[in-house]
């Protein structure tokens, strides 16, 4: 199986991983962030953008439409945390995780989700978090736009059920990445031992809940958001 | 710049494709409605049309338009109104576009 797929966040971290990942399965992967990739291969191509500037998002499908072939999966990793108090979160703080987290999401999906309907046939997996089910001190307004992300998905799930297209959300438990390098060693140990599996996720979690959620024939599984590492 | 025919054949080959698809039949001219009374098309199948439309204009003319906008939405008269009107906005959207 070698399909198109678009991946946002793709500069670092778990979503350059991804890139690795599907160009090595020899995928068309599209790949954006706000700055340059270090990806050089015939089948990737990379766009610096921001994902809550439209425009941009929607030129960037544009390009996909324009390669030909249609494209099956999007994967809205692109996400930004930071930690602080709610009396103490500046609004530009606020503005910028839900620009990123919350409304980058929605307008990829869109976008995303256009060109799979006239297909009918499509994947859409979104980035939730388990901050949101262990209702996370220090990270309320992270959490407010992970949250915001969950309902959603399971509105568009609903919405796009009928065309083909699942949508489902993948709520990683913390993962050493720059997403949380600067969060306290003990405030991490203490989330990991919230969890029903009390350890670190790898990238192979992360990508084993994704393959399942791409797999031709998951036609069934949507609207779902699956926490790892457990409750 | 595409002229207004081109538009309008873009745009009725879209509800064609449309009907075709719902098992209903759509007799398409510049009056026909697209919403509200009178209309053959419900509400996903606007959705539907608008969609596969637009995709068809930014293949078309290499654009990047996107047709379902706020400044759309809240206009006194819906462009989504009828064939003519839709395919009228098209063209206003595309012209602003080459302008940028």
């Amino acid at each position: 199986m070698s399909e198109t797929i678009v991946i946002t966040g793709t500069s670092r971290g778990i979503g350059l991983q991804l890139v690795h990942t599907f160009l090595e399965r020899g995928w068309r992967v599209f790949g954006c962030s706000r700055g340059p990739s270090d990806v050089s291969h015939s089948n990737y191509q990379h766009f610096e953008l921001d994902v809550a500037d439209e425009k941009a998002v929607v030129n960037m499908f544009g390009a996909v439409r324009r390669a030909g072939k249609p494209l099956y999966a999007l994967l809205n990793n692109a996400g930004s945390a930071s930690m602080n108090h709610v009396l103490t979160t500046p609004v530009e703080t606020m503005e910028k995780l839900f620009r990123v987290n919350t409304l980058g999401t929605m307008i990829c999906t869109r976008e995303a989700a256009k060109m799979m309907v006239l297909k009918r046939r499509g994947r859409i997996i979104n980035f939730g978090s388990v901050a949101c089910s262990y209702a996370l001190e220090g990270e309320a307004v992270y959490v407010a736009t992970k949250a915001a992300v969950e309902a959603y998905t399971r509105v568009v799930a609903r919405e796009l059920g009928e065309y083909g297209v699942t949508v489902n959300a993948i709520s990683p438990n913390p993962v050493k990445t720059d997403l949380i390098a600067g969060v306290p060693e003990a405030k991490m140990t203490a989330l990991v031992n919230r969890q029903s599996i009390k350890r670190y996720g790898e990238y192979l979690d992360i990508l084993q809940v994704i393959d399942f959620l791409l797999h031709p024939d998951t036609t069934f599984t949507t609207g779902q958001t699956i926490y790892l590492g457990g409750p | 710049m595409p002229s207004r025919d081109q538009l309008k054949t873009l745009l009725h080959e879209c509800i064609n494709d449309y009907a075709e698809q719902a098992g209903v039949t759509i007799a398409v001219n510049d009056d026909t409605p697209l919403m509200g009374e009178g209309s053959a098309v419900d509400s996903l199948g606007l959705v539907m049309i608008v969609t596969g439309y637009e995709a068809k204009l930014n293949e078309t003319f290499d654009a990047g338009i996107v047709l379902a906008s706020e400044a759309a939405m809240s206009m006194r008269r819906s462009p989504f109104r009828s064939v003519g009107a839709l395919a009228e906005y098209a063209e206003q959207l595309l012209t602003e576009a080459n302008a940028a």
